[in-house]
């Protein structure tokens, strides 16, 4: 949205607002919401800044997001080799697709906290295993989308190549696969996307002192939410950042799409 | 016209604020709602409840709630779930420190934790910890605080070593899945885990220090409004407590039920005299005091805590009577 | 049905909607298998597909990622032509549909008749013995359409190719072809094939060209009728 600078600055200034008001009155308090007078919920955006800006002093938070995204890689990593391959071959084959989609169905729908037992006993208390619960909320979305745009491949473009000799190993290459790359960047946009909020889930079972998911209940047991907030906060911004880099990056690698 | 839409919204508010009110007003408590842990720490509160002394005494039905450590149970008590709680001395402070309004009426038991390693493992001093994964109870808690500054005190800094967060149950199996290479947990745990092959107690928590462990808390609303009650709960407590010892097999059976682990290893737990009960609050206002300096050094706390006003003697001081 | 073609010829295909012009390109393309019967070139039965048979879409068919020079150049890169001599075709070929200064734009940047040009350039490069044309200026708007005869003609007089070119179009037909074969309603059977004795460059309305534009018209109509019953 370009333009528009006032309603923007305006609607995040009147939220600003009403988080302070709500913070210094003590609003949920009275309103029964919260139950202890004295807790600092919600933190003043003041303490907030200032939790960001401590933690920020002491390298605690840069470690934090480092932390986080190495765990963020070995995930999506672990799921671009094996998903786009896989999604490839049971879009290409119908004897794959039909011995492999059922299982992957029925996995699919499974939240990757569930797997988070399995990974401890596997894996132990390991940076591999935060990252196999990204890798498991990234790895559907990258499978279902390299499939879809294997699938869709415009036949008559399949056919143009066939009149020039094309077989079919060169037309998988050619044709099929280059087809398929929006949807697989797609795919590979939402799934880190889907990676990043499992950064939190994977994170909390302390396979390391440091991590951004690591810091959301660590300071809510010391209840210190203004530390909370800001590693939210942060969550937010760095998921934020990395899919709009993500976006420019694609715009340009498939420049040659038409646009609405 | 316009006075009319004037008032209204105002008569609104009003309401709105008087049922705020209304349903903070006291006047009869429906039950006592008890947060307790898992361990021989808090038999005293086994005790009462098994026995239903608390009902007796105050003609109020109460109900308890496990958690598997300090951290969640005191998240819990600030939320308003629970009235009363069974808990270690440095959740207690943190969660007091930060908002919650409650005070410490009784003492439920000291040290009676210890490090216990993989059977394998060659320990001969605090130094081998260093690059070892060692679980303990989330932050804070009183294992967490008391291991971080013994190893302070032993010159290691407590970032050298892979400090890891889990329930005790978890602790039993990545101990013997050597997930862990070991863990400082309160017992029965560490007696379980050696009667068990899984692991070797090398450190009693007594040893660190002489420190105070689990305690009772009461909400200040009881105080407040209910005092008669919360005498009656000291006195109970205090009950309890006597009956540890004058009672000693049937505080372990009824351990067992509550704990479902088997009494031989509750026996060998109480043989070991690690766990030390004494209700008197008075004697554990040093230790906390201690517990409050090693949570601000830990940065858990950020500012001093008058350690005297998280304290209520007068209940227990009623009861000694 | 049956038809002879002869090297080096423009033959035109006209019919009734619905008779299956298309289905019988697709066939000697190779695209699709006949039920019954068999087809030739050259004396070797065609089994599928292939480079010695190329085919311009009416829907231009250009691959979207690729640039006018790449798209030019795939059919090429499929046979492992080396880079410089396959860079070398392309550019001849780019000369040739006049579309020098575009070679690095995308199938987007380009009007209708740019990419079909491209589409024509594709697959005269790949130089095929038969070059199979499906309405290709069917989507093209008539002053384009006309230009774009006329490209073709002179690309085509260029290397001689056989060209076999599917039209809904008789004025198209008789500007373009050597012969014009007049289909039948479905099932297609050839009705009448037309010889256009004409030198080229043609005169759309030259009276031979009436007289035979006229003649394929009749033919042509009874069979739209019929088809319509």
């Amino acid at each position: 949205m370009a333009g528009f600078k006032i309603e923007k600055t305006l609607g995040v200034g009147v939220f600003l607002l009403v988080w302070e008001i709500t913070a210094r009155s003590k609003l949920l308090f009275h309103l029964g919401i919260i139950q202890m007078e004295k807790l600092a919920f919600p933190p003043t955006l003041s303490s907030v800044g200032e939790a960001f800006y401590l933690d920020l002093l002491n390298g605690t938070m840069v470690l934090s997001i480092g932390y986080s995204m190495i765990h963020l890689l070995i995930g999506l990593t672990g799921a671009v080799l094996l998903g786009i391959p896989l999604g490839i071959l049971i879009g290409w084959s119908k004897r794959a697709e039909c011995i492999i989609d059922p299982v992957v169905q029925i996995l699919r729908p499974i939240p990757p906290l569930a797997w988070i037992p399995i990974a401890i006993i596997m894996l132990g208390l390991t940076h591999q295993a935060a990252g196999s619960i990204i890798f498991i909320g990234a790895f559907f979305p990258i499978v279902v989308n390299s499939y879809s745009g294997v699938r869709g491949t415009d036949l008559r473009l399949v056919e143009v190549a066939k009149t020039f000799g094309a077989k079919d190993m060169q037309i998988l290459t050619r044709v099929v696969l280059p087809y398929a790359t929006p949807m697989v960047t797609a795919g590979i946009r939402i799934s880190l996307g889907v990676g990043w909020m499992c950064v939190v889930a994977a994170e909390m079972f302390g396979v390391s002192k440091y991590g951004l998911g690591w810091m959301v209940p660590y300071y809510s047991s010391i209840f210190m939410y203004n530390y909370v907030f800001a590693y939210m906060l942060t969550l937010g911004l760095i998921g934020y950042m990395m899919d709009t880099l993500f976006r420019r990056f694609e715009s340009w690698k498939l420049r040659w799409r038409e646009t609405i | 016209m316009k006075k009319i839409k004037l008032i209204l919204p105002i008569i609104v508010l009003a309401l709105l604020f008087a049922g705020v009110g209304c349903v903070e007003k006291p006047a009869e408590i429906k039950e006592v709602r008890v947060g307790y842990q898992p361990t021989t720490h808090q038999v005293a509160e086994f005790i009462a409840m098994e026995k239903g002394w608390f009902k007796q005494e105050t003609g109020i039905p109460f109900t308890d709630k496990v958690f598997i450590g300090g951290a969640p149970e005191m998240e819990a008590m600030m939320a308003g779930e629970l009235d009363i709680a069974y808990v270690g001395v440095a959740p207690a402070i943190n969660a007091i420190a930060k908002g919650l309004e409650a005070k410490i009426v009784a003492s439920a038991n000291n040290e009676g934790s210890a490090l216990v390693m993989r059977t394998d493992f060659n320990y001969s001093g605090p130094r081998d910890l260093v690059g070892k994964k060692i679980a303990t109870l989330p932050m804070p808690s009183v294992q967490d605080t008391v291991l971080r500054v013994w190893l302070l005190d032993n010159g290691i800094k407590p970032e050298d070593v892979d400090i890891k967060f889990m329930s005790g149950a978890d602790m039993l199996a990545s101990l013997s899945s050597g997930a862990i290479d070991g863990f400082i947990w309160a017992e029965p745990g560490p007696t379980q885990a050696e009667m068990t092959g899984i692991g070797r107690i090398v450190v009693n928590s007594s040893e660190m220090w002489l420190h105070p462990c689990c305690l009772l808390i009461v909400s200040d609303k009881l105080i407040k409004e209910n005092p008669d009650v919360v005498e009656k709960i000291v006195k109970v407590h205090v009950k309890a407590m006597d009956y540890i010892d004058t009672n000693r097999e049937e505080a372990i059976n009824i351990t067992a039920q509550k704990l479902k682990i088997s009494p031989e290893i509750l026996r060998k737990s109480f043989e070991s005299g690690r766990t030390k009960y004494n209700p008197d609050p008075k004697l554990i206002e040093t230790g906390t005091r201690r517990f409050a300096d090693d949570l601000l050094e830990l940065g858990v706390l950020t500012k001093p805590v008058n350690v005297s006003d998280l304290f209520d003697f007068t209940f227990y001081e009623k009861v000694k009577k | 049905m049956s038809l002879i073609v002869r090297e080096g010829e423009f033959l035109c295909l006209v019919g009734p909607s619905g008779c299956g012009k298309t289905t019988l390109l697709r066939l000697v393309a190779g695209l699709i298998k006949p039920t019954s019967g068999e087809i030739f070139l050259d004396g070797r039965k065609i089994e599928g597909p292939d480079r010695d048979r190329g085919f311009v879409f009416q829907e231009y068919a250009l691959f979207p990622w690729l640039t006018v020079k790449k798209n030019i150049e795939f059919g090429l890169e499929i046979s492992s032509i080396e880079r410089t001599k396959r860079e070398a075709i392309a550019q001849k070929y780019i000369d040739l549909v006049e579309l020098r200064g575009f070679e690095d734009r995308f199938p987007k940047e380009l009007s209708g008749g740019m990419k079909q040009r491209v589409g024509i350039a594709r697959a005269f490069a790949n130089d095929p013995k038969l070059l199979l044309m499906d309405e290709p200026f069917g989507s093209l708007d008539a002053q384009t359409r006309n230009l774009m005869q006329g490209e073709l003609l002179r690309i085509w007089e260029k290397e001689h190719k056989t060209v076999l070119f599917v039209t809904h179009s008789v004025d198209e037909a008789v500007y373009l072809a050597d012969r014009v074969v007049v289909l039948s309603a479905r099932p297609a059977k050839v009705k009448e094939v037309v010889k256009v004795g004409l030198a080229r460059p043609r005169v759309r309305t030259s009276p031979e060209a009436n007289r035979i534009r006229d003649m394929i018209l009749k033919s042509l109509g009874a069979e739209i009728e019929r088809a319509m019953k």
